[in-house]
């Protein structure tokens, strides 16, 4: 009973002491400092929270996303050569063997890339998956060629099955593991560039509070500026317009970013993706042909010329956009010479398809292989580009977030500075 | 001291207790990789209506072929007639597989093509062309056929309204001639307009199993296991005939050259299908055991042509009677099926069954 009694007088002691001008400065500064340190917390949080979406694009998205294409590409690299293996001579055979080991080591690396990632994450099922099956893959595909070296004709079905194992299942996974990541990629940079409204909002609360206090303090105290107040309010201001300076920088860097991701470097990803299922399709008609060959492989080959035909004109004139028009001229003289190999009219023999789908003798290259190196050199380029302008949108919010909360407690001390000699005149 | 090594002990005895245990391993089974269009049950081909009647078996009878008597000839007594006169202006080209060792398969050494079906072409690209011709001449054109859709490469009525249907079909190469063991049935001349030539070879139903101390030389010991043949074919037909009897379990794959990959993984137990082609699989694998099933299965192989071309089925039956009559044809057979048998180590079966009497349709 006496304790409430207390805590009744107390409250009117307080209330009492805010009926009176000083409790009201005091007021005041305590709410224009509030609000300013929320805006510093909250704003700093905001730039926290994108400045991690961001370095999260650069460092694991954009390292998933490369891993992702580098599954796709060395898989249909090794499709293609374990079949190239067994058409070659004898000779050639084991440089060819040798280079599919590699892309399955490539692939197992990328994998692993993946993995280490995104443990845990979403793709990490897809990732175990296509890793689960590696082992039968290689198994197939060795088998096959101790079987093909063995003059055993069973030797073709292992290799059709390793075949089918990666274009059936291998790839597609690859693909969507790839489309997975570029789409949480360009989730996560339009998160980190979009306006904090919300901080926008608050930001306007902390001006109007400090308005009023200035307003308020102006007519107790016939004074008509109050530098700390007005301090206050600058810092608050440079804060403001600091803020969604700095997100619009990041906006259009991570616009250029997404963009060239989007336009350029993923068409051409696909169009290379399509020419290396393109390449092995031709060796399978050779080895174990079936219904729908000649039709997906004239589908690849406009599906590829399609894609690059898009991306050509998004692209701006220099040695990048080169290496596009350099894969239009190679996938033209493939598609010329692959005209022979889908005439049914007149089916070319087994020696004649092959001197056209194997690489040449003496380390020369195919059509498609030809097509693959000026795609791969130009996707390399544009997605260093594309991952300069994340970084650029990264960069654009460096020191934000603690400069954001510096700028505010200053503008909480400059508010209090502003208004304590206000209220100390009352306790003289 | 004692009471430092008790405390010590506790230490570590909690230290083991409150060790991290790591995450529970998962439990998954390996993935089973399987070939494109394994088939279990087996696939079998769609009946054919007409040929469950005798006037349709009589209509469509695959042993009814043309008398080579019957050929138009030159001045010089050359045979001639038009597709003959195209074959000898533009080249002949014939469908071939290349899986099927003993009869149709490349040599994935030289890359050549060899085999008893490559004889009889041989012999009739000689015949055709003349002296002139010998081996890798590119007049003649060896194309591998797309599985499951080869006799669809012949020129007939049937196949250009069935690839104007599914343009899909607009791929399969065209020929003049199939030798890839085309067994003579009614439902392949009903569905493709064929006319087979005189029968090349005749076959009966065989059983490849792996080797081991348990009995396996009849379907009935295989109650309860996989057996593989290729779908759509009279093999397939037969097991699933068969299942309810023998109680085996069925399973098709595109190409019979398959079941041999699946037989060696162990994913099926035996493989049923023609006996020369099983001994063709058997070479590539002593560690399997073959059985002859004489009197089952089987049937007759010829030279599957467009029932358009009256003057080529002539002119082939013409080159047969002779490979016949000279004893050609029956030492090509002997040099694959009992030689090179032979010279791999294998038992060598029994005699090869004796091709059947030819009549003519005209």
């Amino acid at each position: 009973m006496r304790v409430l009694e207390e805590v009744a007088l107390i409250r009117e002691g307080f209330g009492a002491y805010l009926r009176r001008t000083e409790g009201k400065f005091t007021l005041i500064a305590a709410c224009a400092a509030a609000f300013a340190l929320a805006l510093g917390l909250v704003g700093m949080t905001v730039v926290g929270d994108r400045q991690a979406l961001l370095d999260d694009a650069v460092d694991r998205r954009g390292a998933l996303t490369s891993a992702a294409l580098d599954i796709y590409r060395t898989f249909a690299d090794a499709d293609a050569t374990s079949l190239d293996a067994v058409l070659v001579d004898q000779q050639r055979s084991p440089g060819l063997q040798q280079k599919f080991r590699e892309d399955v080591f490539d692939a197992v690396d990328a994998l692993r890339e993946a993995a280490s990632r995104d443990a845990g994450g979403s793709s990490a099922d897809r990732v175990r998956r296509l890793t689960d099956l590696v082992p039968q893959y290689v198994q197939l595909v060795e088998t096959g060629w101790s079987a093909s070296r063995n003059n055993h004709s069973v030797g073709t079905n292992y290799l059709a099955q390793a075949s089918f194992l990666v274009r059936g299942t291998i790839l597609k996974d690859a693909d969507e593991l790839h489309d997975e990541q570029i789409r949480a990629l360009t989730e996560a940079q339009e998160a980190a560039s979009s306006h904090a409204w919300s901080t926008y909002l608050l930001g306007v609360v902390v001006l109007v509070v400090l308005g009023m206090a200035h307003r308020f303090t102006a007519r107790r105290t016939r004074r008509r500026v109050n530098v700390g107040l007005l301090a206050a309010a600058g810092l608050t201001l440079v804060a403001l317009v600091w803020l969604p300076t700095a997100l619009l920088v990041a906006s259009g860097s991570a616009e250029d970013s997404i963009v060239q991701r989007e336009k350029v470097v993923a068409p051409l990803a696909e169009a290379r993706n399509v020419g290396r299922s393109a390449d092995s399709n031709e060796a399978r008609m050779l080895i174990y042909p079936t219904l729908g060959d000649v039709e997906a492989l004239r589908n690849d080959l406009a599906r590829i010329g399609a894609l690059i035909g898009d991306v050509t004109p998004v692209t701006e004139p220099g040695p990048e956009r080169d290496r596009v028009e350099q894969a239009a001229a190679a996938l033209a003289s493939w598609v010329d010479a692959d005209a022979r190999v889908m005439d049914t009219s007149n089916p070319l023999t087994y020696p004649q398809t092959v001197a056209i789908v194997t690489p040449p003798t003496g380390g020369g290259k195919t059509h498609a292989e030809q097509v693959d190196e000026h795609l791969t050199a130009a996707i390399s380029a544009y997605t260093r580009s594309s991952a300069e302008a994340t970084a650029s949108a990264r960069a654009a919010l460096d020191g934000l977030a603690v400069g954001f909360a510096l700028l505010m407690v200053a503008a909480a001390a400059a508010a209090v500075a502003g208004l304590w000699p206000r209220i100390a005149e009352y306790y003289r | 001291m004692r009471a430092r090594a008790v405390t010590a002990a506790l230490a570590l005895l909690l230290a083991g207790c409150s060790a991290p245990t790591g995450a529970p391993q998962e439990e998954r089974a390996a993935p089973l990789v399987l070939p494109y269009g394994y088939a279990d049950p087996g696939s079998e081909a769609t009946p054919i209506e007409a040929c469950e009647t005798a006037e349709g078996r009589l209509e469509f009878d695959p042993r009814r072929t043309l008398n080579p008597a019957a050929l138009g000839r030159d001045a010089a007594g050359a045979p001639v007639g038009p597709t003959l006169d195209e074959i000898r202006r533009d080249g002949l080209v014939v469908g071939v597989s290349q899986t099927t060792p003993l009869l149709s398969r490349r040599n994935q050494v030289t890359g050549e093509m060899e085999g008893y079906e490559l004889d009889i072409i041989h012999r009739i690209a000689t015949e055709l062309f003349g002296p002139g011709f010998a081996p890798g001449d590119p007049r003649l054109r060896l194309v591998t056929m797309p599985t499951g859709s080869r006799l669809l490469a012949l020129r007939t009525g049937k196949n250009d309204a069935a690839r104007k249907a599914d343009p899909k079909l607009a791929e399969v190469p065209e020929v003049h001639m199939v030798l890839a063991d085309v067994t003579l049935t009614c439902g392949r001349v009903y569905t493709h307009d064929v006319m087979y030539s005189a029968p090349y070879l005749t076959t009966n139903a065989g059983l490849l199993t792996r080797t081991g101390a348990e009995r396996r030389s009849s379907l009935a010991d295989l109650s309860g296991r996989k057996v593989c043949a290729a779908s759509a074919t009279t093999s397939i037909a037969d097991l699933l005939a068969l299942r309810p009897s023998t109680g085996i379990l069925p399973v098709s794959v595109p190409d019979s050259s398959e079941c041999l990959m699946l037989l060696q993984r162990g994913l099926v137990d035996a493989i049923y299908t023609d006996f020369p082609i099983l001994q063709g699989l058997q070479l590539q694998d002593p560690g399997t055991t073959l059985v002859d099933l004489r009197g089952q299965g089987g049937g007759q192989a010829g030279v599957a042509m467009s029932k358009d071309h009256p003057d080529l089925i002539r002119f082939v039956n013409g080159v047969l009677e002779r490979m016949r009559a000279d004893g050609s044809l029956a030492a090509s057979r002997d040099r694959w099926f009992v030689d090179e048998v032979r010279a791999a180590g294998l038992d060598v079966p029994g005699p090869p069954l004796d091709l059947p009497p030819v009549t003519y349709a005209d």
